[in-house]
């Protein structure tokens, strides 16, 4: 049963045996898994269920339909860096880039190590991928959904003597119409949307969508309940009281708002934790112009990684967006803009995603709203310079006329040469463009209260009956895209909190 | 039903009311649309188009940035005086001369002023780079292309075998 809007009456109240906020990577997986082992769940989402057949390459239309904030949100420091998160039934997975990269063996190692829990080690996690691996469909593409703008990353990559590798994605029969940053409207990529959601529905889940939930309800100590309000879509104000009651709670709303919603209620207080351990894998942005038709909005997002620099902790990959979004990001405006973009077809966007060497913070602000911290290190500062330059590099060796740096105060150079500028120009931090969507950590799991938000089970250590199943719960940045990680580590809990609740 | 992949999807979902603004703060945001948006190709209507497309998505913000937007309406639209560049508000000034000054915002030192212009420029281009009649005038339309990927996805998935030309150009496609 899905529940909109226009289906709360004047106080809706609803019972279930577990209570699951969010339908991302962490709470759909989590939801699944415990609506298939026979318990009654109730999902609630913020945003709506958008099935494949409303998916459609505007931006003005699938922007606010399912990102959060209308995709408007920025983590303060120096440089401030934009960030977007899903917010509809599928959460991120619905517009993320769709790699399934598994967490890296020494991160994992790491994680054992701090928390001497053996089932986070390489050996213990491995069941849980290969469980999430077959449920989203994650391989090699047909060759026919590789477009023009992967062609030059990978030849241009070969041209320079790196490393490269192919991704593997969550789909199905992937064609490439390049539309994964606003939803699949073939239905190839496996989101929870399809992979999960439909799989814990049959399984009789009711999602009550268009709901934000605003505070936990914590009776005797314990966690019985979420509250919140349904959002009314024409004016976008909360009205209709919402509550569930249930006998546990799961929180999957991200590292970002996950934080501000457990600091409503003071939790992590043992090892003053919660909000703190924030990592982002922030990345720059560079465009290059090229002479020629490229055509990138033809294939897939991201066919390859430049993993040449992965021991730098500096990742190179193509990364397509739709006209309206790369406008945005343009150091233009007025005509200049206008003949930019008349040479659409020519452009190839690219981003070199650097991993963290600092965490930062996540706040709740005035009107319960996250404000994330996070301030680059002098280490970062020069890898996103080493990042853009080898991009740039690679882009002229390809033979672009013209390529677009992430620095405010040298936004194009129009040849290799002047590279060397880069250098001259870049010595304070607040001149880099950076972007991201990886949040991570701010709930970060652990066997000691003192050193971790959640225990191993996920559950809150003083806060028994809520969990949280999202990419909060990483101890550390796992250098790659997360979302293999988040599901094989809410398929872990979820199995674990329905033993759990079996045996109650 | 609509033809996949078309605008307006027929899955319930209301869009938002444009977010209401006081007379002066919309007087500002049009002077700056103005100021911002190309002056070739004229569109009719187009400007209004980037305001009411803007003013829905604004609804989607928390209340707190839509109110910083509007703010950040009347400090832009009071740069000319405030950077010393003539005595008139955006508002009074021509939209080329408007473009002008709005545009030294982008090579200042201090990184505040930059992200002024950066938030506005990035939700009125946005909005506007992605209107039907923009892309009719770039020639640019991904409808007859998505259509024709997802009735391949639909013959591969009934057992048909990919062919040559399904693979995607331009030039010989297929792997690098």
């Amino acid at each position: 049963m899905i529940l909109r809007f226009g289906d709360y009456s004047r106080e809706a109240t609803f019972d279930a045996d577990v209570v699951v906020v969010g339908t991302g990577a962490g709470g759909a997986v989590v939801g699944a898994e415990l609506a298939e082992a026979g318990l009654n769940v109730a999902f609630v989402e913020e945003g709506g269920w958008h099935d494949t057949a409303s998916f459609n390459p505007y931006m003005t239309e699938s922007i606010p339909r399912l990102y959060r904030d209308a995709g408007v949100a920025a983590i303060l420091g120096t440089p401030n860096i934009p960030f977007v998160e899903g917010r509809c039934v599928g959460g991120s997975t619905v517009v993320n880039g769709a790699m399934t990269w598994r967490t890296p063996e020494d991160v994992l190692d790491g994680w054992f190590k701090s928390t001497g829990a053996s089932e986070l080690s390489p050996h213990g996690m491995e069941p849980y991928f290969e469980r999430v691996e077959t449920a989203i469909s994650a391989k090699h593409h047909l060759d026919l959904a590789i477009g023009g703008d992967a062609r030059i990353m990978v030849q241009g990559a070969r041209k320079m003597g790196w490393k490269v590798e192919v991704n593997r994605r969550n789909q199905d029969t992937c064609v490439g119409t390049n539309n994964c940053v606003l939803g699949c409207p073939t239905g190839a990529k496996q989101s929870t949307l399809v992979a999960y959601m439909p799989r814990a529905m049959k399984a009789g889940a009711r999602c009550l969508t268009e709901v934000r939930i605003e505070e936990l309800i914590i009776e005797n100590g314990r966690c019985v309940g979420v509250k919140g309000r349904a959002i009314d879509p024409r004016t976008r104000k909360a009205s209709t009281p919402v509550t569930v009651r249930a006998r546990a709670v799961v929180v999957a709303c991200g590292a970002v708002q996950t934080p501000v919603l457990l600091e409503k209620h003071k939790v992590g207080r043992p090892s003053g934790l919660c909000g703190k351990n924030f990592t982002c894998h922030p990345n720059v942005k560079v465009m290059a112009l090229y002479p020629f038709e490229v055509r990138s909005w033809q294939g897939m997002s991201q066919y390859a990684q430049i993993r040449e620099f992965h021991d730098e902790g500096i990742v190179l990959a193509e990364n397509f967006i739709p006209p309206g979004l790369l406008a945005a990001h343009l150091p233009f405006h007025g005509k200049e803009a206008w003949e930019l973009m008349q040479q659409y077809d020519n452009i190839v966007l690219s981003g070199a995603l650097v991993e963290d060497s600092t965490t930062g913070t996540v706040r709740r602000g005035p009107m319960g709203m996250a404000v994330p911290r996070y301030d680059i290190t002098v280490q970062d500062h020069a890898r996103f310079k080493k990042g853009a330059r080898l991009l740039a590099e690679m882009h002229f060796a390809m033979g672009a006329k013209r390529v677009f740096l992430p620095f405010s105060n040298l936004p194009w150079i129009d040849k290799v040469d002047d590279l060397k500028r880069i250098e001259e120009t870049q010595k304070k931090r607040n001149t880099l463009e950076l972007f991201t969507v990886h949040m991570m950590g701010t709930a970060c799991m652990g066997s000691d209260a003192q050193r971790s938000v959640i225990d191993l089970n996920g559950q809150i250590w003083d806060l028994p009956g809520c969990y949280v199943a999202d990419a909060s719960i990483f101890p550390t940045a796992v250098g790659v895209n997360p979302q293999v990680t988040i599901m094989a580590m809410a398929t872990r809990i979820g199995e674990r909190l329905a033993a759990t609740l079996a045996k109650a | 039903m609509p033809e996949p992949v078309s605008r307006h999807p027929n899955d319930g979902w209301i869009l938002a009311d444009p977010l209401p603004m006081r007379p002066s703060t919309h007087r500002a945001f049009l002077a700056i649309i103005a100021a911002l948006l190309p002056p070739e190709p004229v569109l009719p209507g187009i400007l209004e188009q980037v305001d009411d497309t803007t003013r829905r998505l604004l609804r989607y913000m928390h209340p707190l940035m839509s109110l910083g937007f509007c703010v950040m309406l009347h400090l832009l639209d009071w740069s000319p005086i405030w950077r010393l560049r003539s005595w008139r508000r955006i508002r009074s000034l021509a939209p080329s001369r408007g473009s002008e000054i709005l545009g030294g915002l982008a090579h200042s030192r201090f990184a505040p002023i930059r992200l002024l212009l950066m938030g506005a420029k990035g939700a009125i281009l946005s909005t506007y780079f992605d209107l039907p009649a923009v892309h009719e005038a770039l020639h640019h339309d991904p409808r007859p292309f998505m259509r024709g990927r997802i009735a391949l996805r639909q013959r591969l998935l009934a057992g048909g075998a990919p062919t040559e030309a399904d693979l995607i150009g331009p030039g010989p496609g297929g792997k690098p």
